[in-house]
């Protein structure tokens, strides 16, 4: 395995050297994709709350159970609201905790796995912009922009204040960990690169073995009506809605905004871990010395 | 009212050391933000120091929260004071003497807005809280309510290296009803660049009233990291100071969670 740039240092077990093999990838240094990064004095344009395609790239990013998981907890948390709906109507219960529910909020557990989603929405929130700051991405430099760097550059603090927080911007992306993995250990490296994005201390939080594809036809139809039951038992301005609209017309085709080789794997970093980069790309290689 | 006197009770805590684990906890994870790691400060033995503000918080930070498609939250860390600046609310901490005061508009640009205030006076006492640059040792009583009105909410609170226990009435008619009472004892020391919050805590919080109850939860400061229990209570069913993590890379990053879900990461 090979982690091509985007990654803070060379793979460091030795038990990856003779698993995976290595290349020097020293063309994408030169080549885009590219963050343009631009002083702007117009304010940011609001977004909503479920960018469009970020729910299917979640899904497209972790394992292909979570399709699954996500139904069955939506399922949960809809009978859930169900019980206590009619405790209050028919017993006069009242809404205090309720040890029938799932804990500690079973809506909260009933969205998609939140640090996948939330680096999703990243990943596809190019152009990328905040009060005073504006980072576009694309195949090579914008002109116009104050700063043009490598989005797969390596991850280095930098004394750039502006390029520093045009990439804290593009987190998701600008700090992804770019693989390059021989065909006989893809599939293994994978699994395990997927196993370590569920635990819930982990860094990792989606991982992309190709630029796109489909998610399970059958599964998302299930979702999708699953998703559709919750919304009628929820208040019109109830904060989960929105979740539950994007859930109801998801999408079974995904796509990332950068190219991939047949044999790149792309791992993205929870946005909890960017402090802890070092902790990211060592889980990264225990995935690979696992295999 | 209630949001207001949570987020200015919550936000006191950031500067005065007691809530400091319940900040990071805050609905918008943005007082994570005020702590971290002093690298270049004696108790600081982890961590790469980068910059020159590497030796300490204070400076300008750009939040990212999680459900934010671009960064809205700015906090700017003073020695002793505190701005932050949302889409939706401002909250700024200056210091006159010994005493602390807030205020926190939850509708900025509004005439008459929804303004809050806090006092917080302190007694000083020792207390070393490393990069973190607020002087927060000692007693403190506090007071809160909306700006030109009497105090809805009273709060105490004590900070020492190995204690740090608070408590906060709501201000009624018929007189003060408890809120919240919490004690944190050190049950361990660790190196941490925090200062005298190095070490492992045990955090007990009590809800008062109908609903409430007391939930212990485990705090650990060492290095450049705050972690505590699992869990993540948003509520009146659990620990507030649960669910907590926080990494400060010692240069211009800060990141972690609250809640166990909610996500944030600063850039300076």
């Amino acid at each position: 395995m090979t982690r091509r740039p985007g990654a803070s240092a060379v793979a460091r077990a030795p038990g990856l050297v003779g698993l995976l093999a290595l290349a020097a990838c020293s063309k994408a240094e030169r080549t885009g994709p590219f963050l343009s990064i631009s002083q702007e004095e117009r304010a940011p344009v609001p977004r909503g709350a479920v960018p469009p395609g970020s729910i299917a790239l979640a899904l497209g990013g972790l394992p292909p159970e979570e399709v699954t998981r996500l139904r069955e907890r939506l399922e949960e948390a809809t009978d859930a609201s169900v019980r206590r709906a009619a405790a209050v109507l028919l017993e006069g219960v009242a809404l205090v905790p309720d040890a029938a529910a799932p804990a500690p909020s079973p809506w909260l557990q009933a969205l998609p796995d939140l640090p996948a989603l939330t680096a999703a929405a990243n990943v596809l929130g190019a152009p990328w912009s905040a009060p005073g700051l504006s980072v576009k991405l694309g195949p090579a430099c914008d002109a116009a922009a104050s700063r043009c760097v490598p989005l797969f550059a390596p991850a280095a603090e930098t004394a750039d204040a502006l390029v520093r927080h045009g990439r804290a911007l593009a987190w998701a992306l600008g700090n992804a960990a770019r693989l390059r993995v021989p065909g006989a250990a893809r599939a293994a490296l994978l699994r395990s690169l997927r196993g370590a994005q569920t635990r819930p201390s982990g860094t990792i939080a989606l991982v992309f073995g190709a630029p796109g594809g489909a998610l399970d036809e059958a599964e998302l139809d299930l979702l999708r009506e699953q998703a559709r039951r919750a919304q009628a038992h929820l208040a019109p301005d109830a904060p989960q809605r929105p979740w539950l609209d994007a859930l109801g017309a998801v999408r079974s085709v995904w796509a990332l905004p950068v190219a991939l080789d047949a044999d790149e794997v792309l791992v993205v970093p929870r946005l909890s871990a960017l402090a802890r980069l070092e902790d990211f790309h060592a889980e990264v290689d225990l995935a690979g010395t696992s295999l | 009212m209630r949001r207001r006197a949570v987020l200015v009770c919550g936000l006191c805590g950031a500067l005065s050391g007691g809530c400091t684990t319940s900040t990071s906890g805050s609905p918008d994870g943005s007082t994570g933000t005020t702590t971290a790691s002093d690298a270049g400060s004696p108790d600081a033995p982890v961590g790469t120091s980068t910059g020159p503000d590497a030796g300490s918080l204070a400076g300008t930070w750009t939040l990212t929260l999680v459900g934010n498609a671009g960064v809205l939250t700015t906090v700017t860390i003073g020695q002793d004071a505190l701005d932050v600046t949302s889409s939706d609310f401002t909250l700024t901490a200056t210091r006159t003497g010994n005493v602390l005061a807030f205020t926190d508009n939850q509708a900025p640009g509004v005439t008459g807005g929804d303004v809050g205030v806090l006092t917080a006076t302190q007694t000083a006492g020792a207390f070393h809280a490393g990069i973190l640059p607020f002087d927060l040792g000692g007693s403190w009583t506090m007071q809160a309510g909306p700006k030109g009105g009497s105090a809805t909410l009273t709060c105490t609170l004590t900070v020492t290296a190995t204690e740090i226990d608070g408590s906060c009435q709501n201000v009624l008619a018929g007189g003060p009803a408890p809120w919240f009472t919490f004690t944190t004892k050190k049950t361990s020391p660790a190196a941490s660049s925090l200062g005298d919050f190095g070490g492992t805590w045990t955090n007990s919080w009590t809800w008062a009233g109908t609903g409430g109850g007391t939930f212990p939860c485990t705090l650990d400061f060492a290095g450049n990291s705050i972690t505590t229990c699992d869990g993540g209570a948003t509520d009146y069913n659990g620990s507030p100071v649960a669910g907590i993590t926080f990494t400060y890379d010692g240069a211009n990053t800060v990141s972690g969670a609250a809640y166990g879900w909610a996500e944030f990461s600063a850039t300076r």
